[in-house]
């Protein structure tokens, strides 16, 4: 089913019309060099929980090294080489039993690595979509040049018509921003400010729209996203080492 | 000495060292921690379905492997077409000069950014500092490790320093209205009585 998203034109009309994602280039077929036979990727057990160095070393105490020596017990014979599968994803306390309920942290990094706060982790909810309010016409037209030398463009959307009112709707939006020479300013909230995210949980994007058109009967709108800028990247000092308390000479 | 993008424009070739620019450099992350009644740190696992084994992380190895379980290195293996004639491997673009091209800043409207570089200049020739003086982009060939489809990279300059974008074509065309037939006047079935039975 074709994601769908509300957009307002500069008359405040809005309308709903599909998006879509640039084609993924075709995957590659593998075969092997020495007889041609198509070959794929397995993912495979090499070690379990009762294999680790911390199991093995309360199994073995003091005599882990003789018991690597003479045996192999790091590996698992029933289990080494089977196909991991659909395998369920599960969360492992310090004891290493399976956790039934566990409580989601939300914790923010510095840049530098300071970690900056921690708290319960809470849902951040979708702006773009079904059941969102329309994306209003923000007005803020930025220079295409500007737009590439500030902002990583690193997700494009492409915006659709349903119908033919939303074919003339788009097409006059197309052909508005291609007079301008610009690129129109995308926001979610009724000021058009708040980042645009297109699922729960998903990662905030500012939007830009550029359109062409191509007479009265074609027309191209992309929808532009970014969420980082083109800046560099700054250092920090390391750490300055401990010094070593030691006799006086 | 780390390894560099090398372009060439006319005969002049400009170097530049590259640094991988990404959001947890620039401003940071956040990230879920999964915690125990006590607070203290969780790790991930995979519990295979019949629960007969606990996979830390870690614990697992990709290898290929064909329909009879053999199983083959990475260099034992090629990329082929659909019509199974093997693809070309070319090498890495790096530290060899690709000839470049001055394009206009909208180029970059047609390609999806996968990878931002920050640029410190080594040598810039005369006709590529122009150029990125005067808002243009410099356009070339870019493959990182090598690989069966080079990318696009675009060096560009603003007003805090040179970046360069890694990118694909969106491969978005124009889209065209869609006509409904016209109707033949010639032959109207409702001519005379509307016949309001229906049936």
């Amino acid at each position: 089913m074709p994601r769908t998203l509300s957009l307002a034109d500069e008359k405040r009309r809005d309308a709903q019309i599909e998006v879509v994602s640039p084609q993924k280039p075709p995957r590659l077929n593998w075969v092997s060099s020495l007889g041609a036979s198509p070959v794929h990727l397995e993912r495979l057990i090499k070690a379990t929980d009762q294999s680790s160095f911390d199991a093995l070393a309360a199994l073995h105490g003091d005599g882990l090294g003789d018991a690597l020596i003479a045996g192999d017990p790091e590996i698992d014979l029933e289990q080494v080489g089977r196909r991991l599968g659909h395998a369920s994803r599960v969360f492992v306390g310090q004891a290493g039993q399976v956790l039934y309920s566990a409580r989601i942290l939300s914790v923010v990094t510095a840049p530098d690595g300071k970690e900056k706060s921690r708290g319960d982790f809470v849902d951040v909810e979708a702006t773009v979509g079904d059941g969102v309010p329309a994306l209003p016409w923000t007005g803020r037209l930025l220079p295409a040049s500007d737009v590439v030398r500030r902002f990583a463009l690193s997700r494009k959307l492409q915006l659709r018509h349903v119908n033919g009112l939303t074919f003339d709707f788009l097409h006059a939006i197309a052909a508005h921003l291609e007079r301008e020479k610009k690129l129109l300013l995308l926001g979610a909230g009724p000021k058009g400010q708040a980042p645009l995210i297109f699922q729960t949980n998903g990662a905030p994007f500012r939007g830009f729209l550029e359109g062409r058109t191509d007479g009265p009967d074609g027309y191209r709108l992309v929808l532009h996203l970014s969420n980082l800028e083109l800046k560099p990247v700054p250092s920090f000092e390391a750490p300055a080492p401990k010094a070593i308390e030691g006799n006086a000479s | 000495m780390a390894r560099a993008l090398v372009l060439k424009l006319g005969d002049e070739e400009s170097r530049f060292t590259i640094l991988k620019v990404d959001r947890e450099k620039l401003y940071g992350k956040k990230e879920r921690v999964i915690v125990d009644e006590e607070n203290r740190p969780c790790a991930p696992a995979w519990l295979t379905a019949d629960g007969s084994a606990l996979v830390p992380v870690g614990g697992t190895a990709h290898v290929w492997m064909d329909e009879r379980w053999t199983s083959f290195e990475t260099n034992e293996r090629v990329a082929v077409d659909a019509e199974g004639e093997a693809l070309l491997e070319g090498p890495s673009t790096l530290d060899v000069a690709q000839d470049a091209e001055v394009v206009g800043a909208e180029r970059l409207l047609d390609y999806v950014t996968s990878t931002l570089y920050q640029l410190d200049v080594e040598v810039l020739g005369e006709a590529a500092a122009s150029a990125l003086d005067q808002g243009a982009v410099l356009e070339c060939t870019f493959s990182y490790r090598g690989g069966h489809d080079p990318d696009r990279i675009f060096v560009v300059k603003n007003d805090v320093g040179v970046f360069a974008l890694v990118g694909r074509p969106t491969g978005f065309g124009m889209l065209r209205r869609d006509v409904l037939p016209e109707l033949d006047q010639g032959d109207d079935e409702l001519e005379g009585d509307l016949d309001f039975s229906m049936i």
